[in-house]
């Protein structure tokens, strides 16, 4: 994992003293409240509705066990004890008080970590696949392209006030998009070109809320040494021409839309001529240096234990059940990554107590290197556990409540903090996953459901990317009461699609009666171990809506 | 008390004034015209005279980039704080038009954005009052270094170290 030299050190620090002057300006009353606003959301804090929300970042997941000691540490002596993992495999506070955030930003900062631009309108926290770097099927790593984008992003002195946020996915994988990449303002997806080299597909414009797009490909191969200065032009050319009169139509994804992605490519690529051979241009020696900080990881030669496994699962069917749903394939013989479920029935997904979050910096210390990763599904992961360990670690974890062998199902939900915290929401998201996790309790009929996407937001920001969730729920209001709109068949993968609105939206009390209603359909339609999306995509909605809108007789 | 930033000092004037007409800009000594009216002041044997552009929001780069020739100051004057584009105009005026004049800032920009407006290639800043320019040379410089390459730094931190 990368480790920070003097120079990152100090501009993290100096950032830590500059919002602290910031903070003590708008306390005495010196600087405005619109005018602070800026200030404190480039530095992740939100104003919500009963407290400030911090946001810290966690670059593209990544951080070690010392890291999370020192979240849980903070989240007890300036919160109220807990966390919450995001979807953009960040981690918020939700109840700290304005005049503690300097301090809470100076702790963090002693270990390498910050808040800066986790929000505002700028570029934000990259992110990738929480199996970077240990899957076999690999372009390559992804997470060195990661960190040279953190640091080109960082206190970038031209790109703090677009006209809207700004968000970029990488994926290296071949097979798989765990990133989301096509629902990013840039994705990056890591290719080889017919020489062999490695570089970068770029899509554009796509993104979720309000008008759900997938990204387009504006660039079908990038040599690696170009990525920064192409990011730039295609930011430079998103401030200058990105609307500003509509909050709602200021996405990059709204230009892309406007112009056609031809006319939208004829720009950027005008601008990258004037700044491609400059000297942002990445050097081989620079690539290197930051890919050698993700290659130290210490592996052991290990013979695969499959087969011994193989015994063990035999005589145990909740392990067995684990090792099938948490438990991935690794690119090295004689290990796994593990993803440790923070889902559990009754506690808003991806929430975890102080307590608990260092009962995971213990673990990780002893079964994976002192490195975990916050995934997308707002899950933890252990991404470098040895085979031989998988036992001990699964008795460990479902003592401490972290092993529901639910991870891709149906129950695995991703949502939003919701009505409940969050000052934008239109309704409550967390009940909603509650009511429906309890529905479908059974871990066996979960099982048979095999992969299923649920995803739930509040309000149409979609910070649940109920978008792409295979069921996507979102929460309307609807004269003052809260009503949920179901969507079938979106798709964060490789086969990137925005599902379809089933239609009426219905009551919270009825929720867990029409999911079990859709599943039903699906139940009864599917081929032999057919997944979800697949049977979506076949039937078309039309047998859905006839079961979850038919009259009582 | 002075609300003009240059050369991170805050100083009484520097004799540049914003004009609103032909009139004003040919009885003024410095006069900052509107980019509008530049083509019809040049046309008017202004061109001989000393003189700045005044860009607003509502101005186009391109006419902008048309009209330069050998002004000693172009001002761009914020209408929101958070209209961004003109840190990019800066930094294109600097590194792909070779402009050496002054940029300055003006309108409804805050102190805490100056540090990023010098890195684009803003030169002076033209306050809203008489506290934030004080307030400037104090915060400007407390993030000392930045990894990019930008208009006062042309080599990117990993070319530096």
């Amino acid at each position: 994992m990368y480790v920070y030299d003097s120079y990152d050190q100090q501009i993290v620090d100096q950032r830590v003293v500059q919002f602290k002057e910031q903070t003590e300006r708008f306390l005495a009353g010196q600087l405005a409240a619109e005018e602070f606003l800026p200030l404190r959301l480039q530095n992740g804090l939100y104003v919500q509705r009963h407290a400030p929300m911090l946001r810290i970042a966690v670059p593209y997941g990544l951080m070690t066990s010392t890291q999370l000691r020192k979240i849980a540490d903070v989240s007890r002596r300036f919160d109220k004890g807990y966390v919450h993992f995001t979807t953009r495999q960040n981690i918020q506070l939700n109840w700290p008080a304005l005049e503690d955030v300097p301090e809470i930003l100076k702790e963090l900062a002693s270990v390498q970590m910050h808040a800066i631009q986790t929000s505002g309108n700028c570029i934000r926290n990259t992110t990738t696949d929480q199996f970077a770097g240990v899957i076999a099927d690999e372009i390559e790593d992804p997470r060195p392209w990661c960190e040279l984008i953190r640091q080109w992003s960082t206190l970038h002195p031209e790109f703090a006030f677009l006209p809207r946020k700004f968000k970029i996915a990488v994926n290296g994988s071949q097979s798989e998009d765990r990133a989301a990449i096509r629902f990013h303002d840039i994705g990056l997806q890591l290719v080889k070109n017919d020489e062999g080299k490695t570089g970068f597909k770029v899509y554009v414009g796509g993104g979720l809320g309000r008008t759900p797009l997938a990204g387009q490909e504006v660039r079908s191969y990038l040599e690696q040494e170009d990525l920064i200065t192409y990011l730039e032009a295609i930011l430079r050319v998103y401030n200058v021409h990105g609307r500003r009169d509509n909050k709602y139509k200021a996405r990059i994804k709204i230009l892309v839309k406007a112009l056609g992605v031809d006319k939208f490519r004829e720009l950027v690529d005008a601008q990258w001529q004037m700044i491609k051979d400059s000297p942002n241009r990445l050097t081989d020696e620079e690539i290197n240096r930051v890919k050698s900080y993700f290659t130290a990881v210490d592996y052991q030669p290990l013979a695969d234990e499959t087969e011994k496994l193989a015994s063990l699962r035999f005589e145990n069917d909740p392990f067995d059940k684990w090792m099938t749903k948490n438990v991935q394939a690794h690119k090295e013989a004689g290990y796994a990554a593990v993803t440790l479920s923070v889902k559990k029935v009754g506690h808003p997904p991806g929430d975890a107590t102080d307590t608990e979050l260092e009962q995971i910096a213990d673990l990780a210390d002893q079964f994976s290197q002192g490195e975990l990763r916050v995934s997308h599904q707002q899950n933890v992961v252990f991404s470098d556990v040895k085979q031989s360990d998988l036992f001990a670690l699964w008795q460990a974890l479902d003592a401490l409540g972290f092993a529901d062998p639910t991870v891709g199902t149906l129950n695995d939900v991703i949502c939003c903090p919701g009505g409940d915290y969050c000052a934008l929401a239109n309704a409550k998201s967390i009940p909603i996953a509650e009511a429906i996790q309890t529905e479908f309790n059974d871990l066996d009929y979960l099982f048979d459901l095999g992969d299923l996407d649920l995803n739930i937001s509040g309000c149409m920001n979609a910070c649940g990317h109920h978008h792409i969730g295979h069921i996507g729920v979102l929460g309307v209001d609807k004269k003052g009461e809260e009503f949920y709109q179901v969507s079938l068949g979106g798709d964060s993968g490789v086969n990137a699609q925005v599902g379809k609105i089933l239609g009426p939206s219905f009551k919270a009390e009825d929720m867990p009666g029409v999911i079990k209603k859709i599943i039903d359909v699906f139940v009864e339609s599917r081929s032999e171990e057919e997944p979800f999306i697949s049977v979506v995509n076949r039937l078309g909605l039309e047998p859905f809506k006839e079961r979850v809108y038919a009259k009582a007789s | 008390m002075p609300k003009l930033v240059k050369n991170n000092q805050a100083v009484e004037s520097d004799g540049w004034i914003e004009v609103d007409s032909l009139e004003a800009a040919s009885a003024a000594l410095q006069p900052l015209i509107p980019l509008s009216l530049v083509t019809e002041a040049r046309n008017n044997g202004l061109a001989d005279k000393q003189y700045g552009i005044l860009f607003s929001d509502q101005d186009s780069f391109e006419v902008l980039l048309e009209s330069l020739s050998e002004q000693p100051v172009i001002v761009f004057k914020f209408g929101k704080f958070a209209d961004g584009r003109f840190f990019t105009f800066a930094r294109e005026l600097r590194e792909q038009h070779a402009y050496s004049g002054d940029i300055r800032a003006a309108g409804d920009f805050m102190p805490d954005q100056v540090a990023f407006l010098s890195r684009c290639g803003f030169t002076s800043f033209d306050c809203r009052n008489e506290a934030e320019a004080a307030l400037i040379p104090g915060i400007k410089g407390i993030v000392s270094n930045a990894y990019q390459a930008d208009a006062q730094q042309p080599e990117p931190l990993f070319r530096r170290k």
